[in-house]
């Protein structure tokens, strides 16, 4: 019983303190202008959804299109305009072959065969012959670009940088016999792109 | 109307591209009288500055032996770099290996234009075949090892290399000297060292390392390190030992000036490139990875025409 007496003589203490005392020590808001924030429930009348409707499908998307064509107009382009245009080659890209010539208008090759021997594809035939003069040249150099497997090999191996493959990547033919290169072929390739070539073999000095 | 101008317009095209060919067949006629020697200076000068401007100094008369020498240097060490595989590189070694044994037979004539110089200048001073072949023989050989296990082989392959075209310069010279022999040696020494260093980032960048695995293993560096072209301490300790190696190199052979023959110090001229490389190569702190040491030096050619004025090297 005293226990229930001291359990009600607490409860009227506090609500003392909260109308008199609290109200007294400090400020106290007194909070009525509510705001929602959650999501408030659509309104689920047909004007309404209607409006709704109208909105999101002829304006908001209509602009959000143009903002992004607008962006697009305005950022750098990621395709290259091909034919006109070219990407960046390495110097050490394996396309068409050629034939070099030294500075002075004779040709490189001497007819060593070592591209023939080394050519994984058999691609390579060679015939030479001695000139008057005792010099030893090529009278055929055929490759069949068919067979070629543009491995480079016959670069790496030729000891007098004759035949190259060059940056070109761009001799598509008709039919499969233009394909079938002769030496006079690999010899006019390698006075069109001398200039390429020349630059794609350059060390600055001796690192051995 | 319309017709007629694109037929015009087709026409002009025409007529400017076989302007283009023209020009260029004129080119190569107008490049006729261009002979083997232009072609041998012209790939040391492409590939070998250095050499080329130490070539320019020597006296008239062995300036072109020179060049063939040094183009034929030049052809043998590119070969590991042209390569992706071995066999190919021995093939190519066996074409020079080929050449040189035609060069020293008489009324045989070699096909290239190295060979053809070489070929002049072997015969017109009676250079001896040993120190060329002994060239050859070391490049054969780097090609099979991947790496150098002391500073010893290193020396042996420079001394090899270096130091045998140095023999050969001086016979064009005339001079037989012992001291003069024992000068090359040393620079030859020097010079390969200094090479392996100065070429580091660029066989690091292919991941090959060529500094002696000795010199790694003493400081701790691992070729993990060189080859990600690490610049910390350990890494400078040990290119700074091969430096010291490669100055003590250096010093001895300039030691050795006072017992020289006159116009010696003609053949060693390329001994500023390694001094200079050292003194730059200590301003930077001992890191090779360091860009300036890349760079050419510009006052290179006058100080190898100073030294050759004042007969030092």
């Amino acid at each position: 019983m005293a226990m229930l007496k001291l359990f009600c003589a607490r409860a009227s203490v506090h609500g003392l303190a909260r109308q008199g005392l609290i109200p007294l020590c400090a400020t106290q808001q007194n909070r009525t202008h509510f705001k929602q924030v959650g999501q408030q429930p659509p309104n689920l009348e047909w004007r309404p959804i209607m409006d709704r409707a109208a909105t999101s499908v002829f304006w908001n998307e209509m602009f959000k299109g143009i903002g992004i064509c607008l962006g697009m107009i305005l950022k750098e382009p990621a395709n290259i305009n091909y034919p006109f245009e070219k990407g960046p080659l390495s110097p050490r890209f394996r396309g068409e072959h050629a034939l070099r010539r030294y500075p002075s208008g004779e040709e490189r090759c001497i007819a060593c065969k070592l591209c023939e021997a080394i050519c994984p594809a058999q691609a390579i035939t060679i015939e030479a012959e001695t000139r008057a003069d005792g010099s030893r040249r090529t009278t055929r150099y055929d490759i069949d670009m068919t067979k070629c497997i543009y491995c480079g090999f016959c670069q790496e191996a030729c000891p007098v940088d004759a035949i190259v493959e060059g940056p070109n990547f761009e001799y598509s033919t008709e039919t499969r016999e233009e394909l079938l290169y002769n030496k006079e072929k690999l010899l006019s390739n390698g006075d069109k792109w001398e200039t390429e070539i020349a630059a794609n073999l350059q060390a600055d000095y001796l690192y051995r | 109307m319309n017709c007629s101008k694109f037929s015009w317009r087709l026409l002009v095209t025409q007529c400017k591209i076989n302007l283009i060919l023209c020009n260029r067949h004129h080119r190569l006629k107008s490049t006729n009288a261009q002979t083997n020697l232009d072609y041998c200076v012209e790939i040391v000068k492409i590939s070998d500055y250095e050499n080329y401007l130490g070539t320019l100094l020597l006296p008239k008369e062995t300036q072109r032996a020179a060049f063939a020498i040094r183009a034929f240097n030049v052809e043998l060490a590119q070969v590991r770099d042209t390569v992706t595989e071995r066999n190919i590189g021995l093939m190519k070694m066996k074409f020079w290996k080929d050449a040189l044994e035609q060069i020293y037979q008489p009324h045989l004539v070699p096909n290239t234009p190295v060979a053809v110089e070489l070929a002049g200048a072997c015969r017109f001073f009676k250079l001896s075949k040993r120190w060329l072949n002994r060239v050859l023989e070391a490049r054969i050989l780097h090609l099979e090892c991947d790496n150098f296990s002391t500073v010893k082989f290193v020396e042996e392959y420079a001394e090899n290399v270096n130091s045998s075209l140095y023999y050969v310069l001086l016979e064009c010279l005339g001079l037989k000297n012992v001291h003069a022999d024992h000068a090359a040696s040393h620079l030859g020494k020097a010079q390969g060292l200094v090479t392996v260093l100065r070429s580091t980032p660029y066989h690091a960048s292919r991941r090959r390392v060529y500094i002696p695995m000795d010199i790694l293993a003493k400081h701790k560096v691992s070729q993990e390190d060189i080859a990600r072209g690490k610049s910390a301490q350990p890494v400078k300790d040990a290119v700074f030992e091969i430096a010291s190696i490669a100055n003590q190199h250096l010093e001895k052979a300039r030691s050795l000036k006072s017992s020289l023959p006159p116009r010696t110090n003609l053949v060693f001229l390329n001994a500023s490139v390694c001094d200079h490389y050292l003194k730059s190569l200590q301003k930077v702190d001992f890191n090779i990875f360091d860009g300036k040491l890349q760079q050419r030096n510009p006052l290179l050619a006058y100080r190898m025409f100073v030294n050759k004025l004042k007969g030092h090297f």
